[in-house]
């Protein structure tokens, strides 16, 4: 027993949770050190401590959640949240059931070799410093640099009315470096992220880290800088793995989320063909590095990987425990918590096409003219598949050649129509960790794939902005 | 005692245990900001009431400064062991930063604060789950009325109470209580190729005077209009832009990009397109914009920012012509031009910057419906689908209109689909046309609709 988990435990075996279809409580007693430098002058670090816990309950299939600070009154923090679910008009939803697990019992250690909580401030001021410094350096044209830092280190607990108690001990990072330029009077700027939610402060050390972020913000600042405009319109075009990672999770992979379904663009295709034999697209709890790496979700469910679009076949759908019951199908452990203040919600893990056999060089040759996109800065999809991609490294091909850098622009288009556009598939991989918003919850994921090529009608390029 | 009294003195009892702690400790310059929230919130799922939240949250911030050295630390409990440990973390991360040359004190308390009315409403404090229930049941018939083709996938009603305090050692010891209601619904209108985007409307205030049936309708309207799809051309036209497309507080084109480019930390870092542009005619001249946290039950207003310096009016584009910026104490005071009472603080990476506290873009005449009346040909942005990617310190944007409808001879006949707007925000407010009255409230903009003219459009 833990100290975390002791409490939780004891409101769970409680009277107070008699006569409810299902409790679950959560807690976090966390540590979060946060470092912003521009430059290499510090603009601030702070820590900052969080214990807290919530309760979410089910009674007569209402949901009821309820969160407080520290982890002391936790059998009122349930009452609270049956008041809640108690209160709701005779109309609100009272169906609610979940499908069954089995409980599980699980501790799940660090897997980092250097953990970041025992890393000095001075030695992580410094690292940063140094990207900050050098990067400047890079190109006398580059005005700024920043970096933002933070890391969560501590332990978060899991304790449901079902007898499952899990105890994670976290270890996440993240790190954000932006470069801004001036070239003729026109503002430039380019961004690069990494993180971990399983390594420690070996993520950022090794395989020379720190020089690769500052080679790639480099090279990003600079094509902004030399690019040329976008010509707007639709074009044939490849897009790189991290591009291919983020269409794969904003325009397919929030439409194969279970509670997004049933009102979103594949409502009604299941089993329908939207692309060709080539494609294939997975949503997997466990990558290599992933940044949505998970063991157990924020329910208990041990977690599997989803088979979204299978050959051009549209999927299965990621669940939580409520949506395995209503589609009668198993759980497949995508519920998913920012922490314990908020209610789990059906998340990605780490999302990707799967590989091809098409090379770079052939995707390339046969386009007279097209674009060549690298490198994202963000992106959202809407429930009609609509998708929009902020393109941040971006080149033209010409003769089936690479040619001119192309500054900064967006690509868009309706994924259920884009994916029948795509006329080769990679034999490479690689993905890139950020983190995704849905109804205010920011979730570390990753996304990924090969290489992927597009036929003229399939993407729309915005122009540069 | 009322509730709002009740945690002000339990927000002031945790800002006086700061200033006793760090005397114990001897430390002679720091800061705290103390925060205490209370959300009750019922979420809408499948156009029905699904669940119910109760959220109770507090929040400390300390700054120290040790010779110069500033350090930071926060937690998330409210007694005198939390206190004491933030202080003695924040002293030895200070200790291990080095000293700042423009560091000039934490800032003190020589202005009066201002008088702002309508902050706290003791009817929103008090708000149920039974009345948020029918409220959010109201929010989804309003949407129905308008076809039955229409369903609302998601949506919330949520009220806050909220009471902040700051304290410092150069003498501030401040506490103000505020409520915000807020409802949300999204809706969306036919099936297969013909589904509508997520058409989101929302609405906010400090009181219980939402229009909550209007909302529903709003947003129903918005997806009815978009199942009728038309082809859309590549073409620069006038194109009508929503309050909410403009305004939103994630993804409001103006409120993203503005919110960064007026902040006089960023000016003086040389990361914003306004950076050394005082005094010069930079947009149309029907654009007016000031900083007005002063204003009576906005959602936006306070009177005092996050280190406790009276809030202000602060006029930035006069006419066309960029007049000012909002400043910080810290950069206020490495730039000259002091503070105007912007502070923001953000408690999980311990930065206090500066942003405009309520950005209103000043309203002209008429309603949307009138400018899209003065468009023969041209298109409604509704919402913009990934302006939250817009790239603040150059003014560059292209996002995809969502919904976007096709305007022809004053009227909106249908919806386009993934019609992409781009530009740069700068070229875009020289273009506007006009600017409508009808002001929406996004607590950090207040934002009326605006009609721009040669706006670059691009299809597939």
């Amino acid at each position: 027993m833990s100290a975390l988990l002791d409490p939780l435990v004891k409101a769970v075996r409680s009277r107070v949770v008699s006569g409810l279809d299902y409790v679950e409580l959560r807690a976090d007693d966390v540590v979060e050190t946060s470092i912003e430098l521009r430059e290499s002058s510090i603009e601030s670090v702070t820590r900052k401590f969080e214990c807290g816990h919530s309760a979410r309950i089910l009674k007569s299939g209402r949901w009821g959640f309820a969160v407080s600070d520290g982890v002391r009154d936790v059998s009122e923090t349930i009452t609270e949240a049956v008041k809640a679910a108690s209160a709701l008009s005779r109309t609100a939803v009272s169906d609610t059931s979940l499908h069954g697990v089995k409980p599980v019992k699980m501790d799940i250690p660090s897997k980092a070799r250097i953990p970041l909580n025992e890393v000095d401030l001075a030695e992580k001021v410094s690292y940063l410093t140094s990207i900050c410094r050098n990067a400047t350096k890079a190109d006398r044209r580059m005005t700024t640099t920043k970096a933002s830092y933070s890391d969560i280190t501590g332990d978060r607990v899991l304790v449901t009315s079902e007898g499952t108690e899990v105890r994670q001990s976290l270890s996440h990072a993240y790190l954000k470096t932006s470069a801004s330029g001036n070239t003729s009077g026109r503002l430039v700027s380019a961004r690069d992220e990494i993180g971990t939610v399983t390594r420690g402060w070996e993520r950022f050390t090794e395989d020379g880290s720190g020089d690769k972020i500052v080679e790639r913000l480099a090279r990003k600042a600079r094509l902004q800088m030399d690019g040329v405009s976008c010509k707007r319109g639709t074009h044939p075009c490849v897009i790189s793995p991290k591009v291919s990672g983020m269409l794969a999770h904003e325009a397919l992979g929030h439409l194969s989320e279970a509670d997004l379904f049933a009102a979103g663009a594949f409502n009604g295709l299941e089993g329908a063909r939207v692309a060709s034999e080539a494609v294939t697209m997975v949503d997997s709890p466990w990558i290599e590095d992933g940044f949505g790496n998970i063991t157990a979700d924020d329910e208990g469910v041990l977690p599997k990987t989803v088979t979204l679009i299978d050959k051009g076949l549209i999927g299965a759908q990621m669940t939580n425990r409520e949506w395995a019951a209503r589609l009668d199908i198993e759980p497949t452990g995508n519920a998913r918590a920012e922490s314990y203040r908020v209610p789990p919600l059906i998340r990605m893990r780490n999302t990707y096409f799967e590989r091809g056999d098409v090379s770079l060089d052939e995707m390339l040759e046969d386009k007279k003219f097209g674009y060549y996109c690298v490198d994202v800065s963000g992106g959202q999809a809407e429930s009609n598949s609509s998708f929009q991609v902020s393109i941040q490294e971006c080149y033209e091909i010409v003769k089936g050649e690479l040619g001119r850098p192309v500054r900064s622009l967006a690509i868009s288009g309706v994924a259920t129509k884009s994916l029948a556009l795509i006329d080769g598939v990679g034999r490479d991989f690689d993905f890139e960790s950020s983190y995704c918003g849905k109804l205010l919850q920011a979730m570390p994921t990753s996304d990924g794939g090969p290489h992927l090529s597009f036929k003229k009608g399939g993407v729309v390029f915005g122009g540069s902005a | 005692m009322s509730k709002a009294c009740a945690t002000e003195t339990a927000v002031l009892h945790v800002l006086d245990e700061v200033v006793a702690s760090a005397r114990r400790q001897k430390v002679a310059e720091f800061d705290a900001y103390a925060i205490c929230t209370r959300t009750r919130r019922v979420t809408i799922e499948r156009e029905l009431v699904s669940s119910a939240d109760s959220i109770m949250a507090t929040g400390l911030h300390v700054r120290v400064c040790v010779d110069g050295k500033v350090g930071g630390a926060s937690c998330n409990e409210f007694d005198r062991r939390a206190t004491s440990e933030c202080i003695d973390h924040a002293v030895r991360i200070a200790n291990l930063m080095e000293s700042d040359k423009n560091w000039s004190g934490f800032p003190s308390s020589s202005k009066k604060y201002p008088s702002v009315s309508g902050l706290y409403d003791t009817s929103v404090a008090s708000l149920d789950v039974p009345v948020m229930s029918m409220m959010a049941e109201e929010m989804i018939d309003g949407a129905r009325s308008v076809s039955k083709d229409v369903s609302a996938p998601y949506g919330a009603v949520e009220s806050t109470g909220r009471t902040v305090g700051v304290t410092n050692s150069s003498g501030m010891r401040s506490v103000m209580s505020e409520t915000e209601l807020q409802a949300l619904i999204c809706c969306v209108a036919g099936s297969g190729e013909s589904i509508s985007p997520d058409c989101e409307e929302s609405g906010q205030s400090r009181s219980c005077d939402l229009r909550i049936d209007k909302i529903g309708e709003r947003a129903g309207w918005i997806a009815e209009k978009s199942t009728h799809i038309l082809d859309a051309k590549t073409e620069e036209c006038d194109v009508v832009f929503s309050p909410m497309s403009l305004g939103a507080g994630n993804d409001g084109l103006l409120n993203v990009v503005l919110s960064e480019a007026f902040s006089g930390q960023n000016t003086h870092q040389g990361i914003s397109f306004l950076a050394g542009r005082l005094g010069e005619p930079i947009w149309s001249e029907h654009v007016t914009i000031n900083d007005n946290p002063l204003l009576s039950g906005r959602c936006g207003s306070r009177p005092f920012d996050d280190e406790g310096i009276a809030a202000q009016k602060t006029r930035l584009v006069n006419k066309g012509t960029l007049v000012g910026y909002v400043w910080d104490s810290y950069h206020g005071s490495i730039s000259g031009e002091g503070s105007t009472g912007n502070a923001i603080r953000d408690l999980s990476s311990g930065t206090v910057g500066a942003a405009p506290l309520c950005l209103q873009v000043m309203p002209d005449r008429g309603s949307m419906k009138s400018l899209i009346e003065s468009v023969d040909h041209g298109y409604l942005v509704w919402g913009c689908q990934g302006s939250h990617t817009s790239n603040t310190e150059t003014g560059g944007f292209s996002f995809v209109a969502s919904p976007g409808l096709l305007i022809k001879n004053g009227e909106v006949v249908g919806g386009v689909r993934g019609s992409m707007v781009s530009g740069n925000v700068t070229d875009l407010m020289k273009n506007v046309e006009r600017v409508g009255a009808d002001v929406v409230d996004f607590g950090s903009a207040l934002m009326p609709s605006i009609l721009f003219r040669n706006v670059k459009i691009t299809t597939g």
